[in-house]
């Protein structure tokens, strides 16, 4: 009541700019490990205070591995063929982004061919907050919209592409690091088409999201080549997996669709790689102690995706002053894409996060809590291919 | 220099945290790019650019080089791009392979040779002149070599069928790559590039050339065992086989066929190449130039169809059911539909949009580059094909 009151004398803009301040201290004052708010907690400050990725010059991040040189190019093969057959795989499975359909013209205002159907965001439900929107209003928030996911998309792919580099060089394994060589490609394929399709169909390009910032800042520096994997591989490979998978479901535009089919088999593969990599090292390398520790760090990670991918970049351009940030967090998170975007996210993150060992049953309540247990029984990456994950996205729009 | 480095950002953090209070956060969004020109429907959506036509060649009597200014541009060698030429107050779109080398450039070259009673070719070739500017969209195709690929390199064409070709050959540059042209034409006076090819083969060591002519009489050998010779008669599968004898690389495992020119010469060597055994995945063909062929030039809004129920399946069982609007080809109907059918050319040229027919009955503008075996398993071009009655229709996604 006392903070209402002390905000309500506030400018629109000066409120939004401290509430996102109080937004990014209750982030991360309320996470629970201590030793999860110290690996945190520095790119916290640097991505969700200082806003270090929107202050309009190049963000140097320091990172800090180690790289494992192999003088004998040791290959697992003898015990398993996964991470060979992955990088055989991820071989014959290069295109190039030139070769997308880039002659179609996109009109991302378009209600015929729309890039992001109105049912993503049911924007009748503004009327509730007493907005009404016009239906040029309608198609500008949604062309906004998709125009933000793409943007996050490509700064999240900008992170993939180093944080691939790095453990290419950190992997102890010359299977794995063969492997990551591929996703090196991959990852910047995917900036340059994502970039060209900003550029040139959504003509728009957006500031990188704080909390995206956090966790890429994060993995950026945290020297423990795991991490490295658990974050990128796992976390938000899943992430991507989720956002793409939902988009791809959504949009009609065949020019992205296209696109992000693509994308989406190369996702797979990254996804299936730190699986592969990272369940014999969680059982075996690990202690308990350093176990828990990941488990806790990727729980903190789930609940940052689940919460904070609110788009308030768009809430800025359009609705300050209109509605108050809360009333769009409730907005956004309640949508139907929102939803749906949750839900294809988590299906794919619980059972790859089951799989690799990091649902002991000392987290499960915490996931409870946070109501993410139902998607933990699904396949994980080693169970399903990008062909599947399409197949079922075809299926199901 | 680190420390100052750290002293410059914690100044920016300040400037930033101060100017976010004052109710100055960071912009949204980052760049805008220039608005395009849309159009919602496939069939419309190749907007083109302007080109200006600097410079005139006349290769041959029937054939000349058009210099174009296009602004930026970057394409492959083998690629195409598609003119809207104005002729007697209609537009009519053609393809033609860009015939200089590839590259990201301001300027390409388009060869056009005239075809008796083509409106569009006898106007290019006869009329056109400095100045003259016409829209160009692309450039399209994928009849180019495949990066990476490490090999010999077999070009058959004939008559205009050269242009690809000759991009090909002049984008190798000065270098030894192993490479024969199997050329067919009428006579001396009617082979395009003619003297540019016979200098060619002085500076690539590895280039040879070898001509099928119809007004020899016999075949005429080459001096002191040159690269260049000439073989009697037109170019049908036996002169094909003959001159293939010739080619010392042809059997050469990674040797790559490109195919280009009219469809009896890409009959005849793609007959004779599968009864050598080369496997059909090592052979390019472009097949645009049927079109040329076609006199009228203004068929594609000639065709009435009323309205009729389409349903299309798409790859992963998914089913689309519409109404197409009179007149409309199956191609827009599956892209209004929301199903990203792939296409290309959107004009019958290139093979890019065939779907199966699997019920009912569509008009097709014809000539089209559908092959004889592709109509006998009941193909069809999506982009030039009309529902004459209800039909269901398979679509590649």
């Amino acid at each position: 009541m006392i903070k209402e009151r002390l905000l309500s004398v506030l400018t629109p803009k000066v409120r939004n700019q401290v509430e996102s301040y109080v937004d990014a201290a209750h982030v991360l004052t309320t996470m629970k490990d201590p030793r999860v708010l110290a690996a945190l907690g520095p790119s916290g400050a640097r991505g969700l205070l200082l806003q270090r990725g929107k202050q309009g010059v190049v963000t140097h991040a320091r990172a800090s591995y180690e790289a494992a040189f192999d003088w004998q190019y040791r290959s697992d093969h003898a015990t398993s063929t996964e991470m060979h057959d992955l990088y055989v795989r991820a071989k014959q499975g290069q295109w190039d982004g030139d070769s997308l359909p880039w002659h179609i013209d996109v009109d991302p205002e378009s209600p015929e061919v729309p890039v992001l159907p109105e049912s993503f965001i049911a924007p009748e439900r503004l009327d509730a907050l007493g907005i009404h929107l016009s239906e040029r209003e309608k198609r500008q928030v949604l062309h906004s919209l998709a125009a933000w996911m793409l943007s996050q998309f490509l700064h999240g792919e900008q992170g993939a592409l180093f944080a691939a580099a790095q453990v290419t060089a950190s992997i102890p394994v010359f299977d794995g690091k063969l492997y990551g060589s591929t996703q090196v490609v991959d990852e910047g394929r995917h900036v340059e088409v994502f970039h060209r399709y900003l550029t040139e169909k959504m003509c728009k390009l957006y500031q990188v999201n704080d909390n995206l910032f956090t966790i890429i800042d994060a993995l950026m520096t945290d020297s423990r080549w795991d991490m490295k994997f658990l974050g990128m591989q796992i976390m938000v490979e899943g992430l991507a997996l989720g956002a793409f998978g939902t988009l791809y479901r959504e949009s009609k535009e065949p020019l992205l669709r296209q696109l992000l089919k693509q994308v989406i088999l190369d996702e797979a593969r990254h996804v299936h790689y730190g699986v592969i990599a990272l369940k014999d090292h969680i059982a075996r390398e690990l202690s308990p102690r350093e176990r828990s520790e990941r488990e806790s760090w990727a729980f903190e990670v789930a609940v940052l995706m689940k919460n904070r991918f609110l788009a308030f970049e768009v809430y800025e351009e359009h609705f300050v002053g209109r509605m108050s940030r809360a009333d769009w967090t409730s907005f956004v998170s309640e949508s139907p894409g929102m939803r749906r975007f949750r839900t294809v996210m988590f299906e794919r993150l619980m059972p790859n996060l089951r799989t690799i060992g990091l649902l002991s049953p000392e987290i499960i309540p915490h996931y409870e809590q946070a109501g993410l247990l139902p998607f933990a029984h699904g396949k994980s990456a080693c169970e399903l291919s990008g062909q599947d994950m399409v197949k079922e996205l075809d299926s199901a729009a | 220099m680190q420390t100052i480095g750290h002293v410059r950002q914690w100044v920016r953090d300040a400037v930033h945290a101060s100017r976010r209070l004052r109710g100055e956060g960071p912009p949204p969004v980052t760049s805008t790019f220039e608005t395009r020109r849309h159009a919602p429907s496939a069939a419309a959506a190749l907007v083109g650019r302007d080109a200006t036509v600097v410079a005139i060649i006349r290769r041959t009597p029937d054939a000349v080089t058009l210099r174009l200014s296009t602004g930026p541009i970057s394409f492959r060698a083998g690629q195409f791009v598609t003119l809207a030429v104005p002729v007697l107050g209609r537009v009519h779109r053609r393809n033609y392979s860009v015939s200089c080398a590839e590259g990201a450039v301001t300027e390409v070259e388009i060869t056009v040779k005239r075809v008796p009673g083509g409106v569009v070719s006898t106007y290019l070739c006869a009329h056109a002149k400095v100045g003259d500017r016409f829209a160009v969209e692309g450039p399209h195709g994928s009849f180019v070599r495949p990066v990476g690929h490490v090999g010999p390199l077999v070009l058959v064409g004939a008559g205009s069928g050269v242009t690809p070709l000759y991009s090909i050959l002049l984008s190798l540059g000065a270098s030894d790559q192993e490479i024969a042209l199997l050329y067919g034409n009428r006579s001396a006076e009617a082979t395009i590039f003619r003297d540019e090819l016979a200098a060619l083969v002085l500076t690539q060591p590895g280039f040879r050339v070898l001509h099928a002519r119809e007004d020899l009489a016999a075949d005429v050998a080459p001096h002191a065992g040159g690269p260049t010779r000439a073989f009697a008669g037109r170019m049908d599968a036996q002169v094909l086989a003959r001159m293939l004898d010739a080619v010392p690389f042809v059997s050469a495992p990674t040797a790559l066929f490109f195919l280009c020119g009219p469809a009896p010469v890409r009959t005849a060597a793609r007959e004779v190449l599968a009864a050598r055994g080369i496997p059909g995945g090592r052979i390019l063909e472009e097949r645009y130039n049927a079109q040329d062929d076609r006199t009228d030039g203004e068929s594609r809004s000639g065709i009435d169809t009323p309205a009729q129920p389409v349903t299309f399946k798409a790859m992963g069982g998914r089913t689309v059911s519409l109404t197409l609007l009179p007149g409309e080809t199956l191609l827009a109907g599956a892209t209004r539909g929301g199903l990203a059918a792939p296409f290309s050319c959107a004009m019958g040229g290139c093979g890019e949009c065939r779907m199966r027919l699997c019920s009912g009955e569509v008009v097709m503008e014809e000539p089209n580059c559908l092959l004889p075996d592709e109509r006998a398993r009941g193909e069809i071009l999506g982009c030039v094909a009309r529902p004459r009655e209800a039909c269901v229709v398979e679509v590649r996604t």
